[in-house]
């Protein structure tokens, strides 16, 4: 059915669609963000944000500050592939973590949060989530979650070419 | 330093009339020490919901219904601390005296508040393991109930607690280490997935 409300045309390679009804223009923005893209967003985040570990001790930064550094680089290698849509990361200081939000394509959302304790093994908790629907929630260290995350992720997206990013 | 708003006194009317109103749909809120929320790509920072925060949560309700029922009833009373004098649970008996209001000293927070609807709060659920990697491993689920609890200066005060699904009981606020953990990540994916949160700036609700 033809809809006399809307034109659609395109701007920059997007659609732009006009509605005359609603009076509204309305368009959606592609972005493709490249690992070297994904690194800059994740730095500026962590660079606003690393004071809530020096505040809490010298070892909790310290500690805090290499995971990220090494936590960061593995996750943005592993997730290139998949296009992500959006990252961005924060740290809370109550109980002290990193904290990553990855949006991939097709609704997929990914939770890293890693546990800094410098008395103790880090733990990490993820989740994959479908909307609002959870695929995967994993637990323990980083690097067995990383592992289940990209398992569940060759599951989701079977026709992804995964290619390693050397970051 | 300010004067206590005698309006958050409890009495045995304003308490009664607060907890026949408080409904699903009203509003939990929560004061924060942020002045921020979102990081610079749009997503909700972690900061704003405190792990230990959510294992016996304490909160205004902000009513659904508070101009109709004539309560003075403001976001901004979330951000009131008591400085000096005690705030214990109200048993409907023990109303403050004005000699001892009158002792009161409070300060008016300037931080951004933070807000969760009683149902969207209630909704959230999930699986725990209890005892993982020993001989006692076992699966449970955790839910989260909403009570109103009134102080002797706080008539809209609220609690949340997160229970075991199959005991009932309350999952303590001791320290956030193994299932608790767990726990505390998994609401906060729930409420940073969709946002699910209001935020109220103080100067805006001043």
């Amino acid at each position: 059915m033809i809809d006399n409300c809307i034109t659609t045309i395109n701007s920059f390679s997007n659609p732009l669609q006009i509605d005359r009804c609603e009076n509204t223009i309305s368009y959606e923005v592609t972005q493709n963000l490249d690992a070297f893209t994904l690194i800059k967003m994740s730095n500026h985040c962590f660079n606003l944000y690393k004071n809530r570990l020096g505040n809490i001790s010298e070892p909790t930064y310290e500690i805090g500050s290499l995971e990220y550094d090494s936590i960061h680089k593995t996750l943005i290698g592993a997730l290139a592939s998949y296009k992500p849509k959006n990252l961005s990361f924060s740290i809370s200081s109550s109980n002290p973590s990193l904290h990553f939000i990855v949006r991939l394509p097709e609704n997929i959302s990914i939770f890293v949060e890693t546990y800094i304790n410098p008395e103790e093994e880090n733990s990490t908790y993820l989740q994959i989530l479908n909307d609002e629907e959870p695929l995967l929630q994993a637990g323990g260290t980083y690097t067995k979650c990383l592992n289940e995350m990209e398992d569940k992720l060759a599951d989701i997206f079977p026709d992804v070419q995964k290619t390693y990013v050397a970051i | 330093m300010q004067a206590f708003p005698q309006q958050l006194i409890s009495t045995k009317d304003n308490t009664k009339k607060i907890s026949e109103t408080i409904s699903k749909n009203c509003t939990i809120l929560r004061r924060t020490n942020l002045d921020e929320y979102l990081t610079p790509y749009d997503e909700l920072d972690v900061e704003l919901i405190r792990d230990i925060d959510l294992f016996r949560m304490s909160a205004n309700v902000l009513l659904c219904k508070r101009d109709e029922l004539g309560l003075d009833n403001k976001i901004k009373h979330v951000n009131i601390v008591v400085l000096e004098g005690e705030n214990c649970k109200f048993n409907g008996e023990n109303v403050i005296s004005e000699a001892k209001l009158n002792k009161i000293k409070a300060e008016l927070k300037e931080t951004l508040i933070l807000g969760f609807k009683i149902d969207v709060i209630e909704n959230i659920k999930g699986p725990y393991i209890l005892g993982k990697g020993t001989k006692k491993e076992e699966e449970l689920n955790y839910n989260i109930r909403v009570t109103y609890d009134p102080l002797v200066l706080n008539c809209f005060h609220m609690e949340s607690v997160i229970i075991c699904s199959e005991t009932g009981e309350e999952i303590s606020r001791s320290k956030i280490k193994g299932f608790r953990k767990a726990i505390a990540s998994d609401i906060k994916v729930k409420l940073m997935n969709k946002k699910r949160v209001e935020i109220y700036n103080y100067e805006d609700i001043a």
